[in-house]
């Protein structure tokens, strides 16, 4: 880092922002139960924005350009770099914006039990949790990746800002598979911040008799209109729409009418009031800026925008940065019971999709449970799921169960009702 | 001209050389392969004017490949010295390959090393570090205004250009491997709204060159713009089977997506994909004949891949059977089969898989007006959004911005959209009745193995009549 400033400072470098970043990983890929490619990685890199005021015609102008460095540059190559970047963000005109308020803070290391051990010893016990439920007579594990990464991050400005963290976590996918009687197979991934070695097993079990089920499922469910049940990630995509038209890149260019409060759930609200607070997921945003659990949604009222210092003054709002995670209040219905009314249960898609712009939320169905409503069951299998959540926000039901992923804290599952279903 | 080479490169090659042969004291195998690139993005829309070095195209490291106990170790890095060289041959020897020691390893064999030498670049037109940032915002900028000023319904116009310079080192014992490569791309995007729902609109296209790409633009924005209008007024469609015609950008994804995924070949040696049991057999209609490779001259259009293998142009689909899968080294070994030039890394610091490089299927001999003339009710498939593979099952996900209805032969004026592809590849490529004479390749965008280890490919085709499922 003090050889960046250095030569910013050499550069007659006026306003700048470094954020210098080092990545430690350890690596382990699996094909069955046998370690196909061991890898380890230890590098680095920062990314140097660059801003220029400007004047014209009366109107204040505020430029940037950014560039990427590593260590291994030598200070020529840097400092040709950080010229090449001030002259760029010279006729970058954006509109003249304040910086946000200086932060300066001793490191802060995540606190995690993943900070008890060595990147291998933390890597071993994944291995270990995951095939230790791998004991299906039918389905099993059939390839696994695991990324136990370290990353320190220490952002720099010319304002004063000097903040840095140490951030450990565990990123994984997998893959199950049934051979019988139909060969299927279910994508998984994870991720997680702590030893949540439990959290873990719980998706291998869930998804090897996910698996198995789609083995036996050949019926595509029959085109109409269906009360859908979302669970897990999917049900966390989908509130991510309040999530990005909340951000400030979005209200300023006018993709988004949120406005702070306001109902965002429409008008005459028949099921469940969305209550949702941003929760944090790193000690600062990527502009430095200190994050701290915030009210966002109450009762279906938006209580803040979020995002960076630019498109917040643009607005005239304060810069609180950008939130990634959501920390939802749970609903009144029990999963069990939520299933006992006739629906749609969909729990793997091949891929699943919420456009924030449009409103929609799609994919295609490889499993999902039908509810008759009368206690029958049937697993089906094909066709699409294609609903909006313009459509379907006024009469939300969520479910009392609660899931915990490393950027969603909240329901389980949530019924979106009569939302148009492609089949046979 | 041609790409420049890595002043890095060529000022760290006898560091690298050294650092292969003092881990070959050790390994029966040793490479090592250098990236040094650098990208950058510029955007000018109604948020704002952007450039930037994008940290996914601008990276420089290296990563080293040993061969231990049966079985591949690597290790990424970025710094490089005499001191490092020590440093590293014994993080290899003393971490890296003990790694997950209590798990049973894959065997592979030592793969073949014959001896080739070349140092090759691309060509390009207009250096984009030469022509320089101000003229490429400039032309940004006029784009960007021409946008907005098209309609006052025009929330905001987008428009983007990126490019990346790669230099790249492949060391071996027996190989000295370099090349440099330049791909550019543009995107233009024109948003409208309708209530609260905001309808996106875009164009792109890519080329293996620099900034001569500038040329394509113009044309584009203003389409993009006409789009956007047009999206106020669609409809949902009504879920059900069609007879579709598809734009040559939408037979790219379906190429790329619902086929391409499914024939590369580490998910054979992972018992994943369904095509495995069907090579040597129709899969499609006998008017397709389908490539991956190096014979167009696209974004991923290279002399070497990241293990070291040279390029290939492998024909997947001849006539409508299914001959060739796609395969990175450690796959063809594990196959017993020749590796095809597709091992590729998002960048030194990941792994290699079988990826796709320039994906598609020959042009036919129809006509466009002729195809539109056949459908009695139909729809005209354009501006592809998104698509997962699904190669265990060859289940089509794909989604499409939009289709135009056709009736007894003639476009109706009237659009349908967001829209969902569904069913069985197999099916939706044997139902294929015609095909235009003429192709064409995009790759403005990414393509992810799953959802992560991004490269840069393209894919595309001729226009393709065929029956689809819509929901």
């Amino acid at each position: 880092m003090k050889r960046y400033i250095d030569i910013l400072k050499k550069c007659n470098v006026g306003a700048f922002f470094v954020r210098d970043i080092s990545d430690k990983s350890v690596e382990l890929f699996f094909i069955k139960r046998k370690l196909d490619m061991r890898r380890m990685k230890d590098d680095d890199s920062a990314e140097i924005i660059v801003y220029k005021d400007m004047e014209e015609d009366g109107k204040k102008f505020r430029g940037s350009a950014t560039v990427n460095v590593n260590s291994t540059m030598s200070d020529e190559e840097i400092e040709k770099k950080v010229k090449s970047a001030e002259y760029a963000a010279s006729f970058v005109k954006n509109p003249f914006y304040e910086f946000a308020k200086p932060v300066k803070s001793d490191k802060r290391i995540q606190e995690s039990d993943l900070n008890n051990y060595e990147l291998s010893e933390i890597a071993d016990k994944f291995v270990e949790a995951l095939y230790s439920e791998d004991h299906d007579e039918k389905a099993f594990i059939n390839s696994f990746e695991l990324f136990v990464k370290e990353r320190e991050v220490h952002m720099v400005s010319s304002e004063g800002t000097d903040v840095s963290y140490v951030k450990r976590s565990v990123w994984g996918e997998f893959v199950a598979q049934c051979k019988e009687p139909q060969d299927v197979e279910t994508y998984k991934n994870f991720e997680y911040d702590t030893l949540a070695l439990s959290d873990l097993k719980d998706l291998v079990k869930t998804t090897l008799k996910m698996t198995a089920d789609r083995a036996i499922a050949t019926k595509m469910p029959k085109a109409g209109k269906y009360d859908i049940v979302l669970a897990d990630a999917y049900m966390s995509e989908v509130f991510n729409y309040y999530g990005e038209r909340a951000h400030v890149a979005y209200v300023y260019p006018g993709y988004s009418d949120f406005k702070v409060g306001e109902n965002v759930q429409g008008d005459e609200i028949k099921g469940d009031k969305i209550n949702m607070k941003f929760g944090v997921s790193v000690p600062f945003d990527s502009e430095g800026i200190e994050m701290k659990e915030r009210e966002f949604i109450t009762d279906g009222v938006l209580k803040t925008l979020h995002g960076g210092q630019r498109f917040s003054y643009y607005l005239g709002i304060e810069p609180i940065g950008t939130y990634s995670k959501a920390i939802m209040q749970a609903g009144k219905v029990s999963m069990a019971d939520m299933l006992k009314k006739e629906c749609l249960y969909v729990v793997n898609f091949s891929d699943f999709q919420m456009d924030a712009l449009d409103g929609h939320f799609a994919g295609e169905i490889r499993l999902a449970y039908y509810y008759d409503g009368k206690g029958n069951m049937e697993c089906v299998t094909g066709g699409s799921v294609n609903g909006s959540i313009f459509d379907t926000q006024r009469e939300l039901v969520f479910s009392s169960d609660m899931q915990k992923r490393a950027n969603f804290e909240g329901p389980k599952a949530c019924v979106f009702k009569n939302v148009s279903v492609a089949g046979e | 001209m041609k790409v420049k080479e890595s002043s890095y490169i060529r000022k760290n090659k006898p560091l690298f050389r050294k650092l292969v042969d003092e881990l070959l004291k050790k390994y029966e195998y040793a490479s090592v392969f250098v990236n040094d690139s650098m990208g950058k993005n510029y955007g000018v829309s109604k948020t704002g004017t952007n450039v930037a070095e994008d940290d996914l195209y601008t990276t420089r490291g290296y990563v080293v490949k040993v061969y231990d106990g049966g079985c591949y170790a690597e290790f990424s890095d970025n710094r490089i010295s005499e001191e490092e060289i020590d440093k590293v041959v014994s993080l290899v020897s003393g971490q890296l390959v003990n790694l997950g020691k209590s798990a049973e390893k894959s065997q592979y064999k030592v793969p073949a090393d014959e001896a080739v030498s070349f140092s090759k670049s691309t060509e390009c037109v207009i250096d984009p570090e030469e022509f320089g940032d101000e003229a490429i915002v400039k032309k940004l900028t006029e784009l960007h205004k021409k946008g907005m000023a098209y309609d006052e319904k025009v929330l905001n116009c987008s428009v983007r250009i990126s490019f990346q310079r790669y230099s790249k080192l492949f060391l071996s014992k027996n190989k000295d491997l370099e090349q440099n490569v330049m791909w550019s791309s543009f995107a233009a995007s024109v948003n409208t709204k309708r209530g609260s729902e905001v309808k996106t609109s875009y164009y792109s296209g890519s080329i293996l060159g620099g900034m001569e790409i500038l040329d394509m633009l113009d044309e584009k924005v203003e389409k993009a713009a006409k789009v956007g209008l047009e999206l106020l007024d669609s409809e949902p469609i009504k879920p059900g089977e069609y007879e579709c015609v598809c734009t040559p950008e939408v037979t790219g994804m379906i190429v790329h997506e619902a086929f391409g995924h499914g024939v590369e070949m580490d998910m054979f040696v992972k018992d994943r994909a369904l095509a495995q049991k069907y090579v040597g057999e129709y899969v499609a209609s006998p008017l397709v004949t389908m490539h991956d490779g190096n014979a167009v001259d696209q974004t991923a259009t290279y002399f070497f891949d990241d293990e070291g293998t040279l390029s290939h142009d492998t024909v997947v689909i001849d006539k409508g059977i299914l001959v060739n899968g796609i395969s990175d080294l450690q796959s063809a070994m594990a196959l017993g089969t020749e590796p095809t030039g597709n091992g590729r890394r998002e960048s030194y610091e990941r792994k290699a898989y079988t990826r796709m490089t320039n994906t598609y299927f020959e042009p036919g001999t129809d006509k466009v007006e002729d195809m539109i003339a056949s459908v009695k009710d139909g729809l005209l498939l354009e501006m592809p959004f998104s698509g997962m593979e699904d190669p265990k099952n060859w289940g089509i996900q794909c989604m499409v911005n939009f289709a135009r209805e056709i009736k007894d032969g003639k476009l109706t004026g009237k659009i349908f959209s967001p829209i969902v592809l569904t069913g069985y590849v197999p099916d939706l490529l044997k139902s294929i009745s015609m095909m235009s004479d003429s192709k064409e390749l995009g790759g403005a965008g990414f393509c992810g193995k799953g959802y992560k280890e991004w490269v840069k490919v393209s894919d595309g085709g001729p226009y393709i009549k065929a029956k689809i499922r819509l929901g």
